[in-house]
């Protein structure tokens, strides 16, 4: 008990000091860096390569605004599109699945047409800024749900797969 | 609207009335019932849609991942470890968001608070992480996130039985709504079958009525309009045109009540003298019809309406009509409907016309080979001319 009362106290002492400090706004760590490369992308027929949030803006960029599935929060975001994705990692268009992965381990797995024809992007900005991993970075996928309103559907918010690690194509 | 509406169902007799508000009622309650299975059905769906014990299941296993880096800072002494640690507590600070709170409609507060005690350990825990190399704090870390371990094991058992518990009311209500509708569904089935019956019913009053003299109850002349041989076929048979002698001296005399008397005395002589499978009914006024059917028709004809005549003067006597008589005329030929009548009532009708000028009383036959039974008021008219009854014979034998 006087234990952990003790700790309690080295929490709240060492807390206490970084008062007002949120996870949002801590320093920013090397996985947050837009230069880290941190994505694996691994095309059909390409060998796989490592991108960075930067990496990823080159490719293109698509912006939308919508309200995100998680929150019902309306936000500006913009990242390439499946379609400047593909441009890039499968250049031949021999892809028809695509398997994401985040850094949780979460997986799901799609028809590239199908996300193509349903106008998905991955984000990598929100509001003009980078996304940390703590705000679901370094990439989302997301659909403009605002624009397009036939495509709210469980099936679609279970694919909106955040914190993106990895991405294959077959 | 409701006032027409209200008009429109004086128009029905009561039971057909009260049948129809049922029926509306009932489709009304049966539509109104459908809405609310659907609204079950909706909810039962986002209830179910809902994966909480997944949710807090993935994001205790984050917590717990989060502590076994915390457990790798205290082995590990080349800082590396911290910066896992740091990857895995903004993998966790990204979760925070999409913890859900909510079971379809129903606010969950105990997953609020979960939440909001998780973001702050977060925000506390993570300027700590470079520290926890001293054991004693990475202790108190540890200690302080068994804390919200255990926060997401009790939400996971609490969001199942919150979420089973909604799952089986809403099932509750759609089985027991279910019931009513198809209550509904039945009451507006048996009242429907109930209206039609009506209807039918209602259909073959009116159809007998549009063929009924009023008065007399007899086969009116739309009804000789509209008749057709019991074979479908062209057939034999015997028309007599029945005219009551003096029947507007009746009516001046004794008022139309007693004309009418006289017309239903009339009508009821011809049921009961017309013989079965022949067809009597009134024109208008005081004329009548008989259609005689069959091969011996015409015999039929002249013996039965020589029963009427007779019948009629009897019992018109009695009644106190003294002066009354019928005048009878009868044709025969082929007819298969009501449109080959007219040449044949024509016909009848002239014969009538000239026992009438006879005197009345009398029974004429428009053809020459008719043999009287017996003698007295009966009486043959002369034969038409030779051209017309080769016609008639010529049809009769087509017939």
């Amino acid at each position: 008990m006087i234990l952990l009362h003790r700790r309690s106290f080295i929490l709240g002492s060492l807390a206490a000091g970084l008062a007002g400090r949120s996870v949002h706004a801590t320093p920013r760590r090397s996985f947050d860096d837009p230069a880290a490369k941190i994505i694996e992308i691994a095309g059909a027929t390409t060998s796989p390569k490592t991108l960075s949030r930067a990496d990823l803006a080159e490719l293109g960029s698509t912006r939308f605004t919508t309200a995100l599935p998680w929150n019902d929060e309306t936000a500006r975001i913009e990242g390439p599109s499946i379609t400047e994705l593909l441009r890039s990692v499968d250049p031949d268009g021999t892809s028809t699945r695509i398997e994401i992965e985040a850094l949780d381990g979460f997986v799901i797995t799609a028809d590239i047409e199908q996300l193509v024809a349903d106008g998905a992007i991955l984000v990598i900005r929100e509001d003009g800024a980078f996304l940390p991993v703590s705000r679901k970075g370094p990439a989302f996928l997301m659909f403009p749900f605002d624009d397009r309103p036939e495509l709210k559907d469980q099936a679609r918010f279970g694919q909106c797969i955040w914190q993106i690690s990895r991405i294959a194509l077959s | 609207m409701i006032r027409s509406l209200a008009k429109t169902f004086e128009r029905f007799d009561r039971l057909t009335g009260t049948l129809l508000v049922a029926t509306i009622a009932c489709a009304g309650l049966a539509i109104a019932t459908s809405v609310r299975i659907q609204m079950s059905q909706r909810k039962i769906v986002e209830i179910a849609s809902y994966n909480l014990e997944y949710s807090y299941a993935r994001t205790q296993i984050e917590i717990m991942r989060l502590q076994g880096a915390v457990r790798d800072i205290i082995d590990d002494d080349d800082g590396s470890s911290v910066s896992r640690a740091e990857l895995q507590l903004a993998i966790l600070a990204g979760r925070l968001e999409t913890i859900p709170t909510r079971v379809g409609p129903l606010e969950f507060s105990e997953s609020v608070k979960a939440r909001e005690d998780l973001r702050t350990s977060l925000t506390r825990i993570e300027p700590l992480l470079p520290l926890l190399s001293e054991k004693d704090r990475a202790r108190a870390v540890l200690d302080h996130l068994d804390e919200r371990v255990r926060d997401f094991t009790r939400l996971g058992a609490l969001a199942n039985s919150r979420q089973t518990r909604l799952v089986h009311y809403e099932r509750q209500i759609l089985t027991s709504t279910m019931v009513w509708l198809n209550l509904y569904l039945l009451l507006l089935v048996g009242t429907g079958l109930v209206l039609l019956v009506i209807v039918f019913r209602q259909r073959r009053n009116l159809a007998r009525i549009a063929v009924t003299d009023p008065l007399t109850g007899l086969a009116n002349r739309a009804a000789i309009q509209g008749w057709t041989s019991p074979t479908g076929r062209e057939t034999n048979l015997a028309l007599a045109i029945v005219d009551v002698d003096h029947f507007k001296s009746i009516n001046d005399e004794f008022g139309h009540a007693a004309g009418d008397d006289l017309l239903r005395l009339i009508a009821d002589i011809l049921k009961r003298h017309a013989g079965e499978g022949n067809l009597p009914a009134r024109l208008g006024g005081d004329e009548f019809i008989v259609i005689f059917l069959g091969a011996d028709a015409e015999r039929e004809a002249h013996e039965r309406c020589a029963a009427i005549a007779e019948t009629f003067r009897q019992e018109a006597r009695l009644l106190g009509f003294t002066k009354t008589d019928l005048s009878i005329g009868i044709a025969t030929g082929c007819a298969g409907t009501g449109d080959d009548l007219p040449p044949l009532m024509h016909e009848a009708d002239a014969a009538m016309y000239e026992a009438k000028q006879g005197g009345g009383h009398r029974s004429t036959a428009s053809r020459d080979d008719f043999h009287l039974r017996k003698p007295g008021p009966i009486e043959v008219i002369k034969p038409r001319s030779s051209e017309a009854q080769n016609e008639r014979r010529v049809a009769s034998f087509r017939c």
